[in-house]
């Protein structure tokens, strides 16, 4: 009976062990099974982020690469396209503005008293200086293109023939410069005054023979094609 | 007897909740220590890759405002170039606009303006000839001065300077004027007048 509960002890024990040998087993079976899928999943990350980060620097590399292009380009497109339209804008100006003589010279060749001799001996058309032009032209190289697109003067002499009295001969002068208007948007309103000082002292047939001389004024000006 | 038995169990229960956490921990201890830095820096990553993609779309932007910018440019210098159509050709050696000059001195020819009695006997004067000065504008454009100096009636010489002052495939400014009326009573007056020819740009080298 003892032998028996011995027996029976012994092959309960055993037992008892296969099943903890197997416990444990399965365990650390199950347990390397859960390290290896855990492992996989780290090294499917680890290629994940570096594929990722292979990405990033190509791309860092690109956007490095179209900024850098983009500070150098954008300002030099911007420089040049303003500086095409401020060119563009100048053309026009010139175009557009300019000033003619026609209207001036058309004004000189119609307009004269019906009543009287009249020539002109001398006329000049100068460009109007600017203020302080020495000391501005010094220091403003365009100076020369302000005076050119600019007003002009006009000064002249010549003689007109006095047959009545010289208050009639200053109307007429005064009512030939009203008519020359095409002229006044160059050198302004012409003014012609008699030089009595200068007047010969020999009387000719048919009148006095009076020099007078014309000025005109400059006014703001705006081109116009004749 | 039972408290044999559950002795003989204790050792082998013990045993296998030794191996239950060190089984467990190695995956787990794998799966805090290793796997989920990891995770979290590929998520990081991959933010980091989506703004600069954003950052990327937005210097494409730029890129093709750039290119705007140039088409624009483009543009304006074809219509520079048209509005400079009439603009006189510069010579590279001297102050000078030799076709402008010589359309001048031909415009001179046809409307009967003689050289100044001085200058008859110089050999090769022309009635229009160089004055060997320019003006530069605000903005770059450029003219060349050229003078007139001639013996004509004054309608004859009028007449010129209308003619010079249209001509549409040269832009002249006149600058100033001096007639001197014939001293001898005759119809023929000295003009002697500066002009200044506007030139061409050259247009690839505006804003470089």
């Amino acid at each position: 009976m003892f032998e028996l509960n011995l027996i029976k002890d012994k092959a309960k024990s055993r037992q008892r062990r296969r099943v903890i040998f197997l416990g444990i087993v399965t365990i650390l079976f199950l347990s390397g099974l859960l390290a290896i899928v855990v492992g996989s999943l780290f090294w499917q990350e680890m290629t994940a982020l570096e594929r990722v980060e292979a990405d990033i620097l190509s791309k860092k590399a690109s956007n490095e690469a179209i900024e850098l292009e983009i500070s150098i380009e954008k300002p030099k497109a911007k420089k040049r396209r303003n500086a095409i339209i401020e060119a563009w804008t100048e053309d026009l100006d010139v175009r557009q503005n300019r000033p003619y003589f026609t209207p001036l010279m058309r004004d000189i060749a119609d307009h004269y008293p019906k009543s009287a001799e009249f020539w002109y001996n001398m006329l000049q058309v100068g460009q109007q200086e600017l203020v302080g032009t020495s000391v501005q032209a010094e220091r403003d190289p365009t100076a020369g293109s302000k005076e050119l697109m600019g007003t002009r003067r006009l000064s002249g002499t010549g003689y007109i023939q006095i047959e009545q009295s010289d208050v009639l001969t200053v109307s007429e002068l005064r009512s030939l410069s009203g008519r020359m208007q095409s002229m006044v948007k160059l050198v302004g309103e012409p003014r012609f005054e008699l030089d009595l000082s200068k007047e010969p002292n020999t009387i000719q047939d048919g009148g006095r023979y009076v020099p007078f001389t014309i000025q005109a004024a400059a006014t703001t000006f705006t081109g116009v094609r004749p | 007897m039972a408290d044999k038995a559950s002795g003989d169990w204790t050792a082998g229960v013990v045993a296998m909740i030794a191996a239950l956490l060190i089984g467990g921990g190695i995956p787990v201890g794998l799966y805090l220590g290793l796997y989920a830095p990891k995770k979290q820096d590929r998520i990081d990553a991959e933010k980091k890759y989506k703004e600069l993609t954003e950052n990327e779309v937005l210097l494409f932007v730029q890129q093709a405002e750039v290119m705007k910018l140039k088409a624009e440019a483009d543009e304006m210098a074809e219509r520079v170039k048209e509005i400079e159509a009439p603009f006189a050709v510069g010579s590279e050696a001297r102050m000078d606009v030799p076709k402008a000059r010589d359309m001048l001195d031909r415009l001179a020819g046809t409307h009967n303006l003689k050289l100044l009695p001085i200058r008859r006997q110089q050999v090769g004067a022309d009635v229009v000839f160089p004055g060997e000065s320019q003006v530069t504008f605000e903005k770059g454009l450029v003219a060349t001065k050229l003078i007139i100096e001639a013996q004509a009636t004054f309608h004859d010489f009028g007449r010129f300077v209308t003619a010079m002052e249209m001509l549409p495939d040269l832009v002249v400014i006149p600058a100033t004027l001096d007639c001197q009326g014939d001293s001898n009573g005759g119809r023929e007056h000295l003009f002697v007048m500066h002009v200044y020819v506007v030139q061409k740009r050259n247009v690839e080298e505006i804003g470089r």
